[in-house]
């Protein structure tokens, strides 16, 4: 049984087919990568999953249709994403944005918080505690009560990526993590990577454009062009495949 | 004295995001370069720094020249490039969608005044002719295609000597950016122009540009001829990850990385 | 907490509890009008500097909770002690509608539909005094707390005190939870909140349910303070009052509402104050409403200008510079 699994589904804008019967899946423990070309549609699949847009046909979870849920009861399943730029919010410590992501999890309501009632309280150290826990993983303990926009872009991506593990996911989507990193800093990332997969055994989509980092990292490779499905399989031979040559370079590479 | 010289150029923005860190590169009158690399690798901070467009961005240059047919564009604002000849294309916002076609091409200030500008408007409308059929039409309501031959229509109004143009052809259908390209080539014969262009799709910029330039974390990796990037295995790898000889591969590094961990820890 | 800050704060309570000793009746007049100002700001701090919402129901909700109160006490004679929770609750109601919009509607159409509620409560407000024949206003009497009758300003310091305190704490309480995190979150960016699951949709309602029951208990406490109540109390120009004092004191910051209603409240008195050492002093004196005006709008936009971090951002300046 995989985790999730998007079952050709289709969207368009005004007219613009974006995403044209796109299915693709992963289990537990896994590592897909989505690649393609800019405007190959891969974002969009996101938004589709995390219930931002609503295409046509289907998108199960664990067995459940999703396709259409609400963007915070679809975070409700255990399904977490990264944003491209970061998109950490500003106002908030490094800390913060984490607990932020624990929304959903903490037992409190504003009259009790209002009031600073013990029960708020505990709960409030108990997730605090949690995500001490995530930060600890991803090497931020030293960063943890700074506000996050004084740190360097690298960071607040990374920032980014442990928020979304707060959330506790079964499935994280990582929206080109690597993009605007240094090379130190996407070694750190691909560290990152691996061993939150090992140490949470989660599923993740990943949208890369480093090449060297899916051939390096992937387990899958599920390319789109023009959203389409244009290849699915194992890194050396998806990236061999001269289809998605042609699509990258316009030769077969010959 | 080349055409276009872009001279150790280093960009930085008000909260860093990419930056350029020594960009140089030169272009011959006439020539269509592309310029390709990854996303968040400083193409279109170039682009935007030869326009002039970047002091809106909150970014600015920190060092280095852009020399433009003996003038020094450096640090210039945007209306005093585009009078120069120098005209961006850029990626986003590049029609007033409240305005109608033909009004998007008679709102531009142009470096051609009276018969010139007329003849040059006459010129979109003949190479463009599906944009004569759409002249009444609001930018805001063309499809992508069309808003980009619009887009391209606009700044050729602008009398251009060196267009500059971000992303051709992204989220455009093939047979469109097909359509396109070609049409560029013909005007570009008509003007005689000299083209840089900042492509995603390595497949388009080698069939329209004669080099490129291969941008990597803000600086130039390689330039050459397009025959020769296209088979180079550099740019397979930047592109494909194909053949990792001579990096080290990320998964050895994230392997060493835990050991040594785990090593801390024990 | 550092050993500045806290003498600071000793120095501030210190000056605090010293002030009725040393002031007059009109003076404690002016602080009791800061500290109502002060709570009133607060809410709308929370709403627009923390959650990120716009509102130009102000003075609606003011009025709201200035009318229950009135209505309460004068129709049947209630207390203080139901008087104040009486309005909250009709401020959580009309913060439920109020806030509705702010599912559908950002920047100025958010900013609209508010106003148009504003307008309602005044038009309510209205009918009620003139078909109750109280075209002039309601009176209230003086209310009674722990047995002592509140009817002047010296007897009301320590209560506002209070309810200043008290609100600033609570509000500080809250933005250090989850629902703070959350406005914060929501503040920044809507679809990222969501996508992190947060409800978008009752973290904005819960936003202006908590703010616009503070808004019109402080509402109530002014109707208890002036001992009446008139609609012409809670003009546009209130609001605008309001919205001045989280601009000029610094957006997102709970400190910069409390220096915000301080200068927004002390400024046609430093005004008039200043107009009797001109030489034609006695010739534009007569005018000194129009000049508030006046000056007012201009530090607006030298606020807007040069200083959008309001009086915290100087602060926070000075700071780094010592």
């Amino acid at each position: 049984m995989r985790d999730l699994e998007v079952d050709a589904i289709s969207l368009s804008f005004g007219g613009l087919q974006v995403l044209n019967e796109v299915s693709l899946s992963v289990s537990k423990g896994e590592i897909l990568a989505l690649i393609g070309p800019n405007g190959a549609g891969k974002t969009t699949v996101f938004n589709c999953i995390s219930g931002l847009y609503r295409p046509s046909g289907q998108i199960r979870f664990k067995a459940q249709d999703i396709a259409g849920l609400r963007p915070h009861d679809v975070a409700a399943l255990g399904i977490a994403r990264t944003f491209q730029h970061g998109e950490v919010f500003a106002r908030l410590s490094v800390a913060d944005n984490l607990m932020a992501a624990r929304h959903r999890m903490i037992r409190s309501n504003p009259l009790t918080e209002l009031l600073g009632l013990p029960s708020a309280r505990r709960q409030e150290r108990e997730h605090r505690a949690e995500i001490a826990r995530i930060l600890d993983l991803v090497d931020l303990t030293p960063v943890a009560d700074m506000p996050v926009t004084a740190l360097p872009y690298g960071t607040q991506k990374l920032v980014g990526f442990a928020r979304a593990l707060a959330l506790g996911p079964s499935l994280l989507l990582l929206d080109e993590p690597s993009a605007g990193l240094t090379r130190d800093e996407r070694e750190d990332l691909a560290h990152f990577i691996l061993k939150t997969r090992d140490a949470l055994g989660i599923a993740m989509i990943w949208i890369e454009h480093d090449m060297q980092m899916v051939a390096d990292l992937a387990d899958r490779i599920h390319v789109l062009d023009y959203g389409r499905s244009l290849a699915d399989g194992p890194p050396a031979q998806v990236l061999n495949d001269p289809d998605v040559i042609r699509a990258y370079l316009g030769t077969t590479g010959d | 004295m080349a055409f276009l010289e872009v001279k150790d150029l280093h960009v930085s923005y008000q909260r860093a995001i990419t930056a350029l860190t020594g960009v140089s590169f030169t272009m011959e009158e006439g020539q269509i370069m592309a310029i390709l690399g990854a996303n968040g690798a400083g193409k279109t901070t170039t682009l935007r720094a030869l326009s002039g467009f970047i002091g809106l961005d909150n970014a600015r240059v920190t060092k280095g020249r852009i020399g433009f047919d003996g003038q020094d564009l450096t640090r210039r604002p945007p209306y005093e490039v585009t009078r120069q000849g120098v005209v961006l294309v850029p990626e986003r916002d590049k029609v007033f969608p409240n305005l109608s076609v033909h009004e998007n091409l008679e709102v531009v200030t142009s470096r051609a005044s009276g018969t010139r500008r007329s003849e040059l408007t006459d010129l979109v409308y003949t190479r463009f002719p599906r944009l004569a059929q759409l002249r009444k039409r609001e930018a805001g309501l063309l499809s992508g295609g069309e808003r980009q031959m619009l887009a391209l229509g606009s700044a050729i109004v602008c009398a251009p000597r060196l267009l500059l143009i971000d992303e051709l052809s992204l989220g455009l259908a093939p047979v469109i950016v097909e359509e396109i390209v070609e049409h560029l080539r013909v005007i570009r014969q008509d003007l005689s122009l000299t083209i840089l262009l900042v492509e995603q799709s390595a497949a388009v910029a080698f069939r329209l540009a004669d080099s490129a330039v291969v941008l990597e974390h803000g600086e130039v990796a390689l330039t050459g001829t397009s025959e020769a990037l296209q088979s180079d295995s550099a740019v397979q790898n930047a592109y494909l990850g194909t053949g990792t000889e001579g990096r080290r591969s990320y998964r050895a590094v994230a392997e060493a990385r835990r050991l040594a961990e785990q090593e801390g820890r024990a | 907490m550092s050993k500045t800050k806290l003498l600071a704060l000793i120095l501030a309570a210190a000056a605090l509890l010293a002030l009725p000793f040393t002031v007059s009746g009109a003076w404690m007049d002016i602080a009791n009008q800061i500290l109502l100002a002060s709570i009133g700001a607060l809410a709308l701090m929370l709403l627009t500097g923390f959650a990120g919402q716009i509102s130009l129901g102000h003075a609606g909700l003011l009025a709201a909770g200035a009318f229950t109160a009135g209505i309460l006490s004068r129709e049947l004679g209630a207390p203080f002690w139901v008087g104040i929770p009486a309005a909250g609750l009709t401020g959580a109601l009309l913060g439920v509608i109020f806030g509705l919009p702010s599912l559908r509607l950002r920047g100025i159409y958010l900013a609209v539909s508010t106003l148009a509620l504003h307008f309602l409560v005044v038009y309510l407000g209205g009918e009620y005094e003139t078909r109750r024949g109280f075209s002039t206003g309601i009176l209230i009497d003086p209310p009674m707390v722990f047995g002592i009758e509140l009817w002047d300003p010296f007897a009301w310091y320590p209560v506002l005190l209070v309810g200043a305190i008290l609100t600033y704490a609570l509000s500080r309480n809250l933005l250090k939870s989850r629902t703070g995190r959350a406005w914060a979150a929501i503040h920044d960016t809507e679809p990222v909140a969501a996508a992190l699951g947060i409800n978008v949709a009752r973290t904005k309602l819960w936003a202006f349910v908590i703010t616009s029951a503070i808004t019109a208990m402080a509402g109530a406490l002014f109707a208890y303070y002036r001992g009446f109540v008139s609609i012409e109390a809670f003009s546009l120009f209130v609001t605008i009052q309001y919205v001045a004092m989280i601009i000029i004191g610094g957006m997102g910051s709970l400190t910069g509402a409390v220096l915000g209603a301080a200068f927004v409240t002390l400024l046609p008195h430093l005004i008039e104050g200043a107009t009797r050492y001109l030489p034609t002093g006695g010739a534009i004196s007569g005018s000194v409403f129009a000049m508030n005006y006046a000056a007012f709008g201009l530090i607006m936009i030298a606020f807007l200008v040069f200083e959008p971090g309001g009086l915290m951002g100087i602060a926070r300046r000075l700071k780094g510079r010592g």
